[in-house]
């Protein structure tokens, strides 16, 4: 086994550990693998090494790290720790997002939850993370100092996003490298079980709003309907897909894929 | 069921991130958790810290129930709850009145 914890993330942790009455640090590296263990540890097809960030082609960013840290929480600071998350995780415009591969924690009741900060979707986590918060950097991001400051941000002191730039410096968020990012892909009506979802989608209907119905990530007609509204308000062509065109007018920005 | 918790349910979990399949359950006998529910997911047991306290327990796992290793708490040793977390062997868990189930 050759992961090791990079020295920061271990300093991170440890930071984390006293920022909350009852927390306790319980891992980064682990041979039961995921994130914890590193790129040559991970089995090929794992799904902790398949995304754009997690490849790490030959020459770029370290192939021995782990990626994740583990910390024990009683039920009141996992409640206090899930919803600092959730703010982030929510927003998809929250340049903290870019981090991040997702984080395993607990609102409190039910059971707990796996939120994946690259497709913006949520899913089941085993009952341990009803206990213990589990985050993921994206492997690219482990050797980032920024990656610490927007963990510190998000985790330790739930700042909003002014404040979080501030603390950068206003330096600019990463560039995405997911396809699931705003503005990188056409999102148009594809049926089952090809629908089209992720946290760009999302943005698309959080940003719309009602009209495009309950902001589910998923691409389906109520979107459409609600794209087609949004382009006839802004005078561009009415096709219910969101290209270049409508994300242009979305993000304020041009936009060319 | 709260719509965010409805909405979960759409995507499986990644396998690796279901670490059920090796995660020991049982009662704990003794310590703090004596008769709640325990659980650990490495096979030694787990160290019960209360970072409030500056105190921690030992709980052993003999294949059905987690054993506290003491009838007094240890001092809370930074280090040794660090090493704890770094191991294979031992879960660490944070001190919560009902258990850690």
């Amino acid at each position: 086994m050759s992961s090791i914890a990079y020295q920061p993330m271990r300093d991170f942790a440890s930071e984390w550990d006293a920022a909350y009455a009852s927390a306790v640090f319980s891992g980064i590296v682990a041979l039961s693998g995921g994130y914890h263990a590193s790129i040559e540890d991970s089995r090929v097809g794992s799904y902790s090494v398949v995304r754009v960030d997690d490849k790490a082609p030959p020459g770029t960013w370290p192939r021995n790290l782990s990626a994740a840290i583990d910390m024990s929480m009683n039920s009141t600071d996992m409640v206090k720790q899930y919803w600092r998350i959730w703010r982030v995780f929510s927003n998809p415009a929250d340049p903290r997002r870019a981090f991040f591969n997702a984080f395993d924690c607990w609102d409190g009741s039910g059971d707990a939850v796996r939120l994946d900060f690259v497709t913006g979707g949520q899913s089941w986590a085993d009952n341990t993370h009803k206990w213990h918060n589990h985050g993921e950097w994206r492997r690219r991001h482990v050797t980032n100092p920024t990656s610490y400051i927007a963990a510190r941000s998000m985790l330790l002191t739930d700042e909003g996003i002014p404040a979080y730039l501030a603390r950068i410096g206003g330096a600019p968020p990463p560039p995405p490298s997911t396809g699931n990012v705003p503005g990188t892909r056409t999102l148009r009506v594809i049926a089952a079980p090809n629908m089209m979802n992720g946290a760009d989608v999302k943005f698309v209907q959080t940003f719309i709003g009602w009209r495009c119905g309950t902001p589910d990530g998923w691409y389906g007609n109520g979107t459409a309907n609600g794209v087609r509204w949004y382009q006839g308000m802004r005078g561009i062509q009415v096709d219910g897909e969101v290209g270049p065109v409508t994300w242009t007018h979305l993000l304020g920005r041009a936009v060319t894929y | 069921m709260t719509a965010k918790k409805a909405a979960a349910k759409k995507a499986p979990e990644p396998e690796e991130v279901v670490q059920g399949s090796g995660t020991r359950q049982g009662q704990c006998q003794g310590g703090p958790l004596n008769g709640k529910p325990g659980m650990s997911r490495f096979p030694k047991g787990f160290l019960l810290v209360d970072k409030q306290a500056d105190t921690a327990w030992v709980y052993d796992w003999n294949g059905v129930a987690f054993i506290c290793r003491d009838d007094e708490p240890r001092d809370l040793e930074t280090e040794g709850r660090m090493e704890a977390a770094d191991s294979s062997d031992w879960d660490v868990v944070a001190f919560t009145e009902g258990g850690v189930l």
